[in-house]
């Protein structure tokens, strides 16, 4: 059997509201795009971007995570206290700490607290199935000042939806007709070749540009790029120079670049060496990644995605990664069946839980062990809308709207160990009865950008977020 | 803002090929005979006319594959019913077998080999675009009854006929959660996208102040619409059939009388009572004025373009139009909006899938044999897994996508480097798979079906020629086509070409992987 192909990669994505859905927002039936290229950017902007920015990673967690059971609200008020673990979730709730469970939640700040999961590894979590991957999770990074949370977040486009409000947060607003990513890359002045990765099928929607730049899908590092392949595993040593016949030829036909469909391609041609380069360079991660079946919901995707981020990283400094974007899926749209520390039967939150928090802290030991990129990059976790505050009568949670959001940095890059947003608490309720939203997610991407990428505020109010009104935002992001 | 992209290079295709390309999965050589007096009204009205076309030779090909698991199990036929697929599901699990994969792969070789043969083309389109449009997947082993018994069973028929039938598909029920929808507060999931995605779309499509202004629902519609359906369940049934669960702690909300309001335009009322609360709430969707505009845009954005709501706004009409006055039958919406002038002007508007790709250049290459996806042929390079994985690479492996949207129907989803490499590859393996590995840059091994399908010997530029025409369908940049004869002929276009010339497969992938090839 060859080991590139396994019932996993048979089963990816198949089970729940996977990963797969990396260009999901597309499927949305209301928007227009516009279809019309322009040219590309001038030459004016530099053939190097600035040593001073950090790589962006955008971790889009899709199907809408419940919070609540993730950063627990276990002590904000009496009142909270009453209404999560008895009214709101009589059966889906974390045990707080100090309690006498077996499995709990793990105290952050004496008022919030985080789920078991998510602190795999640390003192105190009790946590079945352990895993060479368990270091301590979002509980060591926020211990250590390297993970801010910000609670209540969300967006005022907010509908009940999946769909539109994903795309609504991939477009940083309604009424923008592309992605906030690339205006981001845009205003900062990248060059149109800029390094923007996608280590899944499809480019994430905020990486949509409207002004030709370029963005790379990479799947699989294993496969990545053309083959010539017969009955034989083994590539023959001639299927080489055929590929590098057709590639001639390919670049004849594509080197127009007149429309998308020639663009892409001469893009992909233009770059292929480089990332071959990259790919082929063996890769032994400096921390461990979870892609095991029996820890995750979606089959390592996630993980393996991270995993490809920082290889691409680390090997590829003379043209540095600027901006990286994964789905993150597996079942987090919890209607049903939803549970919270069982890992057995169909419940799949603590796997979803795990995937997460074990994978972004690997990401971040695994930059972190190059000097190059040790305070260099920041990780944001957002989701298109939490879940409804009281739990349905199928064991799950429907579409809420407050969430929590999580931006993970390096070496003092960001003002993390600490939470973020005026909690509204649990008496009142938000948009379709989920959490109030009391902080808007671009301000939080807005203190990154303008902290870290080399962004002022005009340019956010301006150009990437028109009309947000950005001033100082929330300050999570350190200025370098 | 939106504008009409830059047409492609090359000239426009005749409307037959145009036809062939968007009602099917591409032309067969045997398509290409005899088009010069195409009538694309007649075209479409055979084609809808399915119960005429004789299709005995494709459904004896699906008859014939091997539905042998790989533990010796036969998988059931497509027609299976629900108690002989619970049947084969225990007899696999108790054999260490894995049923749902094995019915997976078993739909894949019967739909690719209906997407290769079947002279039923437009239906095999339609069969797809609602595999999307009621997107489930092989969470559920349900999955495979809901081929035969729902989507194949009314894609051409009525809506109200096929979102009825949906709404009471195990797998449906399954994969949005309804069969757990009781008690006191029912969960939402299939609620919400009955109306977001099924029917009436989030936003009125309907012409006016309030197109994609004014929502069709609001979250009340939506509670309200979750309570009428709960109870609609497959639990507490053996061969997880449908069935209204009358007994299960039985909420009494579920009986009192209700009220929609389905975006304000009206107040639609539920009079107090069971399982006919639902079948009300589906009649009254499929009547509404936004689910015709939503189906006519999501059909015209199959059919004619990316963006139909500035190309082709008049399509839309035409086939909403249609759809409310025939009460929502498909053929009719479907004819309308093929027969208006948009139609024939759209070239440019679309490109293929990988799927369309995949069958598409099998086709052009005149390729009869079905691809059998269920054997663990591990030691073939070129086998079932291969091209399993392929696909998955490429993002379209049929009936698995996880998100209740279906797949992206748009360009953007659909072209980016990762499908430059990949169809390119796929294209090459194609041409080793169908017809001889070429494992030498300066040797090929001769094949009677390539020479046979290249009227070989030829001369480079007739045998470019012929490549161009059956794979692209229309002239291109003559640069381009001299850097492919002069490529194929080693700088003598006069050489002559069989299936040994150790160039011609390399020439046949790369104009498969062009950017002519691309576009439907």
């Amino acid at each position: 059997m060859n080991p590139l192909f396994s019932r996993r990669t048979f089963l990816q994505g198949c089970t729940g509201f996977a990963a797969a859905a990396a260009f999901r927002g597309f499927g949305i039936t209301h928007l227009r795009f516009d279809t019309e290229q322009t040219p590309a950017l001038p030459s004016a902007v530099p053939d190097q971007p600035p040593a001073d920015r950090d790589l962006l990673v955008l971790v889009f967690v899709r199907g809408g995570l419940d919070g609540l059971n993730l950063v627990i609200p276990f002590n904000t008020s009496n009142a909270d206290r009453q209404s999560y673990f008895g009214t709101l979730r009589p059966t889906l709730h974390v045990p707080a700490p100090h309690t006498n469970a077996a499995r709990k939640a793990l105290d952050l700040d004496g008022r919030f607290a985080l789920h078991p999961d998510a602190a795999r590894g640390a003192v105190g979590a009790a946590v079945p199935n352990g895993h060479a991957s368990d270091s301590g999770g979002f509980y060591e990074l926020f211990r250590r000042g390297d993970l801010a949370i910000v609670d209540a977040c969300g967006s005022p486009d907010i509908t009940g939806s999946h769909f539109d409000t994903e795309l609504y947060v991939d477009l940083g607003g309604k009424q923008n007709p592309g992605g906030w990513l690339a205006r981001y890359l845009d205003a900062a002045g990248e060059p149109n070749d800029a390094l923007a990765v996608a280590p899944q099928w499809g480019i994430s929607p905020s990486l949509l540009s409207l002004t030709g730049r370029s963005a790379v899908a990479v799947p699989d590092t294993q496969q990545f790029g053309p083959q010539w392949r017969t009955r034989e595993w083994t590539a023959h040593e001639d299927a080489a120079a055929l590929v590098a016949a057709q590639r001639t030829l390919l670049e004849q036909m594509y080197r127009r670049g007149g429309d998308f469909i020639e663009q892409v391609g001469q893009s992909a041609l233009q770059n292929y060496d480089m990332l071959r380069q990259v790919l082929d360079t063996p890769y032994t991660p400096a921390a461990a990644y979870l892609t095991d079946e029996s820890h995750v919901a979606d089959y390592g995707h996630f993980g393996s995605s991270l995993q490809a981020v920082a290889q691409i990283a680390k090997s590829s400094l003379a043209n540095p990664l600027r901006v990286a974007t994964i789905d993150v899926g597996g079942g987090y749209d919890t209607h049903d069946n939803q549970g919270v520390l069982e890992w057995n039967g169909n419940a799949r939150y603590c796997r979803l839980v795990a995937n997460l928090a074990n994978n972004v802290k690997a990401f971040c030991d695994d930059m972190n062990a190059d000097p190059a990129w040790r305070g260099r990059f920041v990780v944001v976790m957002l989701s298109e809308f939490g879940r409804v505050l009281y739990q349905n009568d199928s064991g799950g949670t429907d579409h809420g709207a407050g969430n929590v959001l999580l931006v993970a940095g390096s070496q003092g890059n960001i003002r993390g160990g600490q939470i973020y947003g005026d909690w509204p608490g649990l008496q009142t309720f938000g948009f379709n009865d989920g959490l109030q939203i009391t902080t808007d997610y671009r301000q939080v991407l807005a203190d990154v950008l303008t902290a870290r990428m080399g962004i002022d505020a005009a340019q956010i109010n301006n150009t990437i977020f028109p009309g947000l009104n950005y001033t100082a935002g929330l300050g999570i992001g350190a200025a370098s | 803002m939106p504008e009409t992209p830059h047409s492609p290079p090359g000239e426009a295709p005749t409307l037959a090929r145009l036809a062939y390309n968007r009602l099917g999965f591409g032309p067969r050589p045997e398509d290409l005979s005899g088009l010069e007096h195409f009538d694309l009204a007649a075209y479409v009205d055979a084609q809808l006319e399915i119960e005429s076309i004789d299709d005995a030779a494709c459904e004896h090909a699906v008859a014939a594959l091997d539905r042998t698991d790989p533990e010796g199990l036969a998988v059931p036929p497509p027609a299976a019913g629900l108690a002989e697929l619970a049947d084969y599901r225990a007899a696999s699990l108790a054999a260490g077998g894995w049923p749902n994969g094995n019915l997976q792969r078993q739909l894949w070789s019967a739909t690719y080999a209906r997407a290769l043969l079947s002279r039923r083309q437009l239906f095999e389109v339609m069969v797809d675009f609602w595999t999307n449009h009621f997107q489930t997947n092989f969470q559920s082993h349900t999955k495979y009854w809901e081929d035969h018994h729902v989507i194949r069973q009314h894609a051409l028929g009525n809506f109200r006929d096929l979102v009825g039938a949906s709404a009471k598909s195990p797998s449906m029920l399954y994969f949005l959660s309804n069969t757990y929808s009781d008690g006191a507060n029912p969960n939402e999931n299939y609620a919400r996208e009955l109306m977001e995605l099924h029917t009436l779309g989030s936003y009125s499509r309907v012409p006016g102040p309030g197109f994609l202004r004014q929502p069709n629902y609001t979250e009340t519609d939506v509670h309200a619409a979750a309570q009428i359906l709960s109870g609609w369940t497959t639990l507490n049934s053996p061969t997880d059939a449908y069935h209204f669960n009358a007994g299960r702690s039985w909420p009494a909300h579920h009986w009192h009388e209700k009220q929609l309001w389905l975006g304000n335009d009206a107040r639609y009322f539920f009079p107090q009572g069971g399982e006919e609360q639902g079948e009300l709430l589906l009649d009254i969707l499929a009547e509404h004025p936004s689910t015709a505009y939503f189906l006519a845009f999501k059909l015209c954005r199959r059919f004619i373009s990316d963006d139909p709501d500035s190309f082709c706004p008049d399509a839309i009409e035409a086939g909403a139009q249609a759809y409310l006055h025939t009460h929502g039958d498909i053929r009719a919406t479907v004819r309308a909006l093929l027969l208006h002038p948009k139609f024939a002007a759209s070239w440019g508007q679309k490109i293929r899938r990988p799927f369309e790709f995949f069958v598409a250049t099998l086709r052009a290459l005149g390729i009869q044999s079905p691809i059998n996806f269920l054997p663990e042929d591990w030691e073939d390079a070129l086998g079932a897994r291969f091209f399993e994985n392929q696909i998955e690479m490429l993002g379209q492996k049929l009936f698995d996508f996880s998100a209740p949207t279906g797949l992206p129907d748009v360009r953007f989803a659909w072209w980016n480097t990762n499908q430059v490499f990949g169809r390119w590859s796929l294209a090459n393996a194609l041409v080793n798979a169908c017809f001889g590995d070429q494992t030498a840059v300066d040797a090929a091994p001769a094949n009677a079906a390539l020479d046979g399908w290249l009227n070989a010997p030829a001369t480079a530029a007739e045998t470019v020629d012929r490549l161009i025409e059956a794979l692209i369908g229309r002239s291109i940049d003559a640069e381009d086509r001299s850097a492919l004869v002069n490529y194929l002929g080693d700088g003598d276009a006069t050489a002559s070409i069989t299936s040994t010339t150790p160039r011609l497969r390399a020439t046949l992938g790369a104009v498969a992987a062009s950017p002519y090839a691309q576009w439907r």
